[in-house]
């Protein structure tokens, strides 16, 4: 089980391969608030693999950054009630996170273990993600080689 | 309710656009929150929340500059981190 956050859910449906995502980890977690400022098609088309959770709003967060929206607040507090990682590529949310102890994995590993795990099956298709990828978030030469090693 | 702040432009904006007033002010709060994703200072759904957006909406404006935005793991021992965690997680469900 995953938590998704919008960068994730955002980047993984920008490369069309959120059914692949769900071959890879089965179910993910998002908040309402995050359902709720998607998109306004979502309440429409959200794939039944991704259940809506509601953290407990009682656990004291504080100093809560000035560069999270309570959106962020929500997935954090899922995160730390369900004990389980956030998946984000946007960086004041991974810095908070792995300062209160949640693990975070990124768009980058997760479409490394998809073509490792050949649910992205040739290395064309593979390539073509990267490079989508490439357009949104800024990839070094070296996390592109290390992408790229098979 | 957001507390707001005044600032002030160069009033030959307005025809050097064709914007009016709200417009041009839409525009530069709107420059303002891109630049601020791009460079990794706020998240994806902070930046949508000061334009009152949609996320999905935000992103087609920062797609459609071909802008890219700082996130992700900032070095290869943290990708490999996160690969293995992943691959644990993927192989326990």
């Amino acid at each position: 089980m995953i938590i998704l956050d919008n960068s994730v859910l955002s980047a993984f449906k920008h490369l069309k391969l959120l059914p692949k995502l769900k071959l890879l980890i089965s179910s993910a977690t998002i908040s309402k608030e995050v359902f709720n400022e998607y998109s306004k098609q979502w309440k429409r088309r959200i794939p039944k693999w991704i259940n809506i959770v509601q953290p407990n709003e009682e656990r004291v967060l504080d100093p809560i950054p000035v560069s999270l929206s309570m959106a962020d607040i929500s997935l954090i507090r899922l995160a730390l009630e369900l004990k389980i990682p956030i998946a984000s590529d946007d960086k004041p949310l991974r810095l908070y996170a792995m300062d209160l102890g949640i693990s975070v994995i990124g768009s980058l590993a997760l479409l490394k273990l998809l073509y490792q795990k050949r649910i992205i099956k040739n290395r064309k298709e593979y390539l073509t993600s990267l490079e989508t990828l490439q357009e949104d978030i800024y990839l070094s030469e070296k996390l592109m080689k290390w992408a790229l090693e098979e | 309710m957001v507390e707001k702040i005044t600032v002030k432009l160069p009033a030959e904006l307005l025809e050097l656009t064709g914007l009016t007033s709200k417009s041009l002010e839409e525009k530069s709060l709107l420059i303002w929150i891109l630049d601020l994703y791009a460079e990794g200072k706020i998240s994806l759904s902070k930046a949508a929340n000061l334009l009152d957006m949609k996320v999905d909406i935000f992103l087609a404006e920062f797609y459609r500059r071909h802008l890219k935005h700082v996130g992700g793991p900032e070095s290869v021992e943290e990708a490999q981190k996160e690969f293995d965690l992943a691959q644990k997680l993927t192989n326990d469900k």
